[in-house]
């Protein structure tokens, strides 16, 4: 499918946020599910890339910055793969083919952020001396520009994908071997488990394991609605609410019903 | 006293502003300084009117910085409830 030029602007604005929001953390541009979405909003694309925005953020979910480390980038990987996607013109079909080269693509990025990050170190030096000359304008000047740079991380990927051409995509994309993107796909179903994991090390307490339980049964039951689900997850959410403020007098017995959370900061906080 | 200065709800908002973007200069050798040093800047521009005032809480600003972009709010805020009290006991 090819793009007329309003749509490749477009695209290329996406990206650009995309690759501010996967450093700043903070409007979520980056995550695959949005950042897939806007792509297929502005290509005309919508439905595919929902799905593959969808099965990305089920990947990426464990994915975060922490500290000096870089997470692999979900903003390369879902902005490059939904471009590949609407490039090449497979529809719903492309979805596991996309997904297959957004791995790579994370981890091609992580480098990416790298060098930038690098670059960055430059630009803070430079603000150092904007800071000897008591110069405000020239530190927000040289702050604007880092954005700026990572932006462009994603933005010029993007943009030569869509200087290769449509045609030229979708003809690599038929190059693969089927037992090429299957094994990627059986691959890309275990990062899902290894994201998911990761975020369930993150909050699992002893309190919360029955309701990964529950939803993990409840996952399998193909008949139930999103709405049935989120139904039953309000229920069970006021009927803990409830017997949580009964608790204490009638089954602990230890008096304080509410304290053994296995949450410590949980506990720090109620205390406060 | 009565030279202290306090920042308006318009300062505070335009540093909240600029903190969603704390982490843009993201680098290696100080991590979230420039962020830092852009949010606080029109908290500073309203506390140091002189030019080596300025150049050295800039320099101030610009030391080791990082945490996560959500907790560097409350660690803003704290800081910016500080700089009035500094800017009394300045050198």
């Amino acid at each position: 499918m090819n793009l007329n030029w309003i749509q490749i602007v477009l695209v290329i604005g996406v990206s650009f946020l995309a690759g501010m929001e996967g450093i700043l953390d903070e409007f979520h541009f980056h995550q695959p599910i949005i950042a897939c979405t806007l792509i297929g909003l502005v290509t005309g694309n919508l439905i595919p890339c929902v799905i593959l925005g969808g099965q990305l953020e089920m990947i990426a979910l464990g994915w975060a910055n922490i500290g000096a480390a870089v997470a692999p980038d979900a903003a390369l990987a879902s902005v490059a793969s939904a471009i590949i996607l609407v490039l090449g013109g497979q529809g719903q079909n492309g979805v596991h083919a996309a997904i297959a080269i957004a791995i790579p693509l994370a981890v091609a990025g992580l480098l990416l952020t790298t060098v930038v990050r690098t670059l960055a170190t430059g630009v803070v030096h430079l603000m150092d001396r904007a800071a000897e000359e008591g110069s405000f304008a020239k530190v927000d000047m040289w702050q604007i520009v880092a954005i700026i740079m990572q932006g462009l991380r994603i933005a010029i990927p993007a943009g030569l994908i869509l200087a290769v051409g449509a045609s030229r995509v979708s003809d690599l994309l038929h190059m693969m071997p089927a037992w090429l993107t299957d094994g990627l796909g059986v691959g890309g179903g275990m990062v899902v488990a290894v994201g998911y994991a990761m975020i369930i090390n993150m909050m699992a307490t002893k309190e919360v394991w029955p309701f990964f339980a529950i939803g993990f049964v409840m996952a399998t039951v193909k008949d139930l609605t999103l709405i049935g689900l989120g139904a039953i997850g309000v229920a069970l959410a006021l009927i803990y609410l409830t017997l949580s403020k009964m608790g204490g007098s009638s089954n602990s017995g230890n008096g304080s019903g509410n304290n053994n959370t296995g949450d410590p900061v949980g506990k720090l906080i109620d205390d406060y | 006293m009565a030279d202290r200065i306090t920042l308006s709800k318009a300062d505070r908002l335009h540093v909240w502003w600029r903190s969603t973007f704390i982490q843009g200069s993201w680098n290696y050798e100080r991590m979230q300084n420039g962020g830092f040093a852009y949010s606080m800047i029109p908290a500073l521009k309203k506390l140091y009117k002189t030019k080596e005032d300025r150049a050295a809480a800039l320099k101030r600003h610009l030391e080791f910085f990082n945490t996560h972009p959500y907790l560097a709010s409350p660690i803003i805020g704290v800081t910016l409830g500080t700089r009035p009290g500094q800017r009394r006991t300045s050198r």
